[in-house]
């Protein structure tokens, strides 16, 4: 976090006038297709507008104001944007550290300032610490502090083509008097204002009280412009103007960017002088205004961008993001989940149809919106945490299905159902604080491996979890049927496979990229984990100590192996495999190992006494 | 005579043990053990080790984990010896052996079964070749410049130049034992630290020379990855010149070394990772590391280098996930350093004579699991 004093940036906001309300929504549709690059890559400003706000405010929109809305608003009229409640506290205790009477779910930055201004050296202090041994409320602070500046680095984004509270000095009337009262038409001026204040100063004082009228506004026009080119220097967010050297593909620059570290071009002009008029058309509140303006400047950004920005990706994304596919892939599971259940027992077609119709539905979707990634990132799917998570469900659903369809084995349909449907659930726990759409660190940025290793041993995470999900079916049912027994086996061994053949291929990917095939590591020794878990198994199986219940409770427990070697390595936050690192899921994870060794044991224990007493009772 | 009482021939002995096992006396108490069983007693005992050595790495580091649980033939828990990994994994490679050997059944429906086991022991018999074999080192290149040696990530040695040849050196381990090596001058070591802390010395030492003036060494903790601690020494110098007789500190990266002249001879003493040197040199030509545009995330580290080996001179580049093998060395892309004025690359170099036996046994697991799925299927279909 840079500590910059907020209080000073907030007041630069003020400088710009509140803007009239347009009497009807403006169209957004072309904004929010606009590209911008954020965190990495080409985006469009739809899903930056929702990203960013998820991020201040853990919402996707503010009642019925969209992101988008949210963004232009914050973009052309600061003043207003800067009452807008936005901010989520994080923590009840800041409401008391920040002397905030009101209690709230969100607070506008307005209403923030003053407390996040008598915190800031707390704020600094806090950033200066190398234990990062934070406790929540202190954490929850920073956090705050740096959504604040992130909100303002927005709100000052467009400030140069703003129209500016101010009054021309006489002698510069003649000369200016037509051109727009902003930071972009008055910064040629800044030199010739500061040699005049410098003179007026020289002869008056520091004191404005023994200046004239006019030379009142020099002096103001002098330190406003200086104020706003200060604030700007830092605001880099607003990626929306391609680098014209090297046809858009690498760089992207912000207006301030343009202006001030000499990354301009004539085309560069051409675009701040398209967002000028947008701004003002917005200002203005005129629909038709906007809508020229807009068309301009959209034109304009992808003829510049040329290939670096792709219309049919930016539309995909912005379709991937407005249709919630996450939330519609839990509905379709979930009640493809229940009506397998309800229907367990009817042994009619539609019993099974039924259900499998509906868990196909999420399956088809759930497939879908891995493609839709897939395009919109340029890569294969999984590259993070949360994408394992998303994958190794559709594997769960997947591999049901087809299981169930092949073998018409409903329990093979609830148990791909119940583990796609709980691994979605799950999932926002390894969501990334921003856009869940990232770039791959250098490591990481390599298709084939991706293509391989990766799919590899989350194919055996989704394989392994499905198996043990019908181990615990099979260890509730009173007799164990043969069917199952072989169908658990098969899946067993294929998840084998995949892992065996996942883990020793991250070590031909070690050894490209580190030098070593193994080396130790805790991600690598989870993985090694389950597969030595599988081979136990297989070996207590062939030699017959491990009888089929057992052999069924220790594949059950699979899950347990699978959930330590995916999670709990993470939180050990040591070894190369950085990337992968989370926190705050250890009482997660061990609530789910106890209750999982608790249930197997249990389940297993009552196998066991049903087995006892049927071998008592026989001939 | 009937066939039962026939004595076998050797050729049907051969093909009898490799098909029951059977035939040779001594290979009979090593059949009950070439079972299933003896895998399902030792493999728990390695997956709890292998949970522990992982979990200590939180606490311990990777490498002392890795020394103390992984690379050792016991681990101690207080007084009592446990099996390490060296142990654990080779009664399983003996077993596996017996059992490839012994209890293999040479038909195809089994031909999964076998592939697979042979891919296991390959993959170990590798994984022993690293350890016995591997060397890690890393090679730092600034561009433009050119550079034959190597540097170890954990050693350090304290080596003493003559006119800028290498006259003598001894590893940290055995620094104490400096006093072995006869030199054209006095060198005592008064102390040495695995990783020093340096301090202002508390009172004026005297005979204090060179950096000793302003600050001394003391021992401190080490840190959890050995390549991280700063080690150093403090020694005596003597019968070299009275301006020059008396005492030094010298450690990790020192950025200048303790000169002197003595009998027209030029003399430096240099303390620092090993360094060794290579029958070739490398020159780094460029260094590019590409990040994503607005952020410092890094997409792409790579260096062209130009491999200069007698009349050779050949340009390659490597690359994060693309490394290059030459001459039983493999350079990779490790890190670099860079200034507003210079770029560094900093490339891990490792001789590995077991490097092939994992693409093997990886191609061979793979085969063999999905042959022995397809058998069983098949077999589940027919039944």
């Amino acid at each position: 976090m840079k500590p910059v004093v907020l209080s000073i940036l907030l007041f630069i906001s003020f400088f710009i006038f509140a803007a009239p309300v347009f009497a009807q929504k403006p169209d957004m549709q072309n904004f929010k297709t606009l590209p911008i690059l954020h965190e990495g890559r080409i985006k469009p400003l739809g899903s930056f507008a929702q990203v960013l706000l998820k991020k201040i405010s853990g919402k996707t929109q503010l009642g019925d104001m969209s992101a988008e809305e949210w963004l232009a608003l914050s973009l052309f009229d600061p003043a207003a944007a800067a009452h807008l409640e936005i901010f989520a506290l994080g923590h009840k205790d800041l409401q008391k550290t920040l002397n905030l009477s009101a209690d709230k779910k969100l607070y506008s930055l307005a209403e923030l300032n003053p407390g996040l201004s008598a915190t800031l050296s707390q704020a600094q202090e806090l950033v200066k610490r190398t234990d990062e041994t934070f406790s929540a409320p202190q954490t929850a602070l920073l956090t705050l502090h740096e959504h604040a500046l992130l909100y303002t680095e927005i709100l000052r984004s467009l400030s140069a083509v703003l129209p500016l509270d101010l009054t021309l000095p006489d002698q510069y009337k003649k000369t200016h008097g037509g051109a727009p009262l902003n930071y972009l038409a008055l910064s040629g001026l800044t030199g010739t204002l500061d040699q005049e204040l410098k003179t007026i100063i020289k002869k008056k004082g520091a004191d404005p009280k023994n200046y004239s009228q006019n030379q009142i506004k020099t002096a103001e026009m002098s330190f406003r412009l200086n104020q706003i080119r200060e604030a700007g220097s830092g605001s880099t967010i607003l990626r929306v103007i391609p680098g014209h050297w090297n046809s858009g593909a690498i760089e992207w620059f912000s207006p301030w960017d343009l202006m001030l570290q000499g990354a301009g071009s004539p085309a560069g002009v051409q675009l701040i002088e398209n967002w000028s008029a947008l701004a003002q058309a917005y200002r203005a509140g005129d629909p038709e205004q906007w809508a020229t303006a807009l068309s301009t400047l959209s034109n304009t950004t992808f003829a510049q961008a040329q290939s670096s920005a792709s219309k049919a990706r930016l539309n995909s994304e912005l379709l991937y993001r407005g249709l919630k596919p996450y939330l519609w892939m839990i509905g379709f599971y979930s009640a493809a989940l229940l009506a397998a259940i309800f229907l367990y027992k009817r042994t009619t077609a539609s019993a099974f149809l039924i259900p499998l119709s509906i868990g196909g539905a999420g399956l088809v979707l759930h497939g879908t919106s891995m493609l839709a990634r897939i395009y919109i990132l340029g890569r294969p799917p999984v590259g993070t945490l949360y994408e394992s998570v998303l994958f190794v469900s559709l594997i769960c659903a997947a591999i049901g299905i087809g299981m169930s369809l092949r073998r018409k084995n409903t329990l093979a349909l609830i148990a791909g159902l119940a583990a796609a449907a709980a691994l979605l659930l799950i999932a926002p726990i390894a969501l990334p604080s921003g856009d869940n759409l990232e770039v791959l660190v250098a490591v990481l940025n390599t298709n084939f491996w991706l293509a391989t290793h990766v799919l590899c041993i989350t194919a055996g995470y989704g394989l392994c979890i499905l198996t043990a999900c019908l181990a615990h079916i099979a260890l509730m049912m009173k007799e164990l049927s043969h069917k199952l027994y072989k169908n658990i086996y098969h899946l067993s061994l294929s998840a084998l496979l995949f892992m065996a053949v996942g883990t020793v291929l991250g070590g031909i990917w070690a050894d490209q990229s580190w030098g070593r095939f193994w080396g130790w590591d805790p991600k690598e020794n989870g993985a090694l984990l389950i597969c030595l878990w599988l081979i136990w198994v297989q070996h207590g199986r062939l030699s017959g100590k491990l009888n089929p219940a057992a052999f069924m409770a220790m594949l059950a427990a699979l899950n347990i192996i699978v959930a330590l070697s995916w999670f709990g390595v993470n939180l050990l936050n040591v070894g190369l495999h950085s990337y992968g690192f989370t926190a705050g899921m250890a009482t997660g994870l061990g609530i789910f190992c106890a209750v999982q060794t608790a249930l197997i044991a249990g389940l297993w224990l009552l196998k066991y006494r049903r087995e006892k007493e049927k071998n008592r009772h026989a001939p | 005579m009937p066939a039962e009482m026939r004595r076998s021939t050797f050729k049907e002995r051969v093909v009898n043990f490799f098909n029951t096992g059977r035939g040779f006396s001594a290979s009979r108490p090593l059949y009950r053990l070439a079972t299933a069983d003896v895998i399902f007693w030792i493999l728990p005992p390695l997956m709890i080790l292998l949970s522990i050595g992982t979990v200590a790495q939180r606490w311990i580091g990777l490498h002392a984990a890795h020394q103390m649980f992984f690379s050792s033939f016991i681990v101690w828990w207080g007084p009592v010896p446990l099996p390490g990994g060296f142990t654990l994994l080779a009664l399983l490679s003996f077993f596996l052996v017996l059992k490839f050997l012994l209890k293999s059944e040479w038909h195809f429906e089994k031909s999964g079964i076998i592939i697979t086991h042979l891919s296991v022991l390959v993959l170990l018999v590798g994984g022993l070749l690293t350890a016995i074999t591997a060397r890690e080192s890393f090679m730092i290149i600034p561009e433009g410049q050119e550079t034959p040696f190597i540097y170890d990530y954990n050693a350090r040695s304290l080596v003493v130049y003559e006119n800028g040849q290498p006259l003598a050196q001894l590893d940290f381990e055995r620094i104490a034992q400096w006093g072995n090596h006869p030199l054209p001058f006095g060198l005592e070591i008064l102390n040495a630290c695995q990783n020093c802390a340096i301090a202002e010395p508390k009172t004026a030492q005297e005979n204090a020379r060179g950096m000793a003036r302003f600050m001394e060494l003391s021992e401190k903790k080490s840190e959890m990855e050995p390549e991280a601690n700063l080690s150093g020494a403090t020694l005596v110098l003597s019968n070299i010149a009275p301006e020059i007789d008396g005492r030094y500190i010298i450690f990790d990266g020192m950025p200048k070394a303790i000169e002197f002249i003595k009998g027209g001879r030029s003399y430096a003493l240099i303390f620092g990772k090993n360094q060794t040197q290579l029958p070739f040199s490398i020159k780094l030509i460029d260094f590019q590391k590409q990040t994503y545009g607005g952020t410092e995330t890094a997409k792409s580290y790579a260096s062209d280098i130009v491999i200069k080996d007698g009349a050779l001179d050949w340009p390659v580049r490597i690359e994060m996930n693309v490394p290059l093998r030459y001459r039983g060395y493999t350079f990779f892309q490790s890190s670099f350093e860079q200034g507003p004025d210079f770029e560094t690359t900093i490339l891990a170099v490792v001789e590995n004579k077991g490097w092939l036996f994992p693409y093997i046994g990886t191609f061979g697991l793979a085969l063999g699991l999905l042959l022995h799925i397809f058998i069983v299927l098949r077999a589940g279909k027919r039944s």
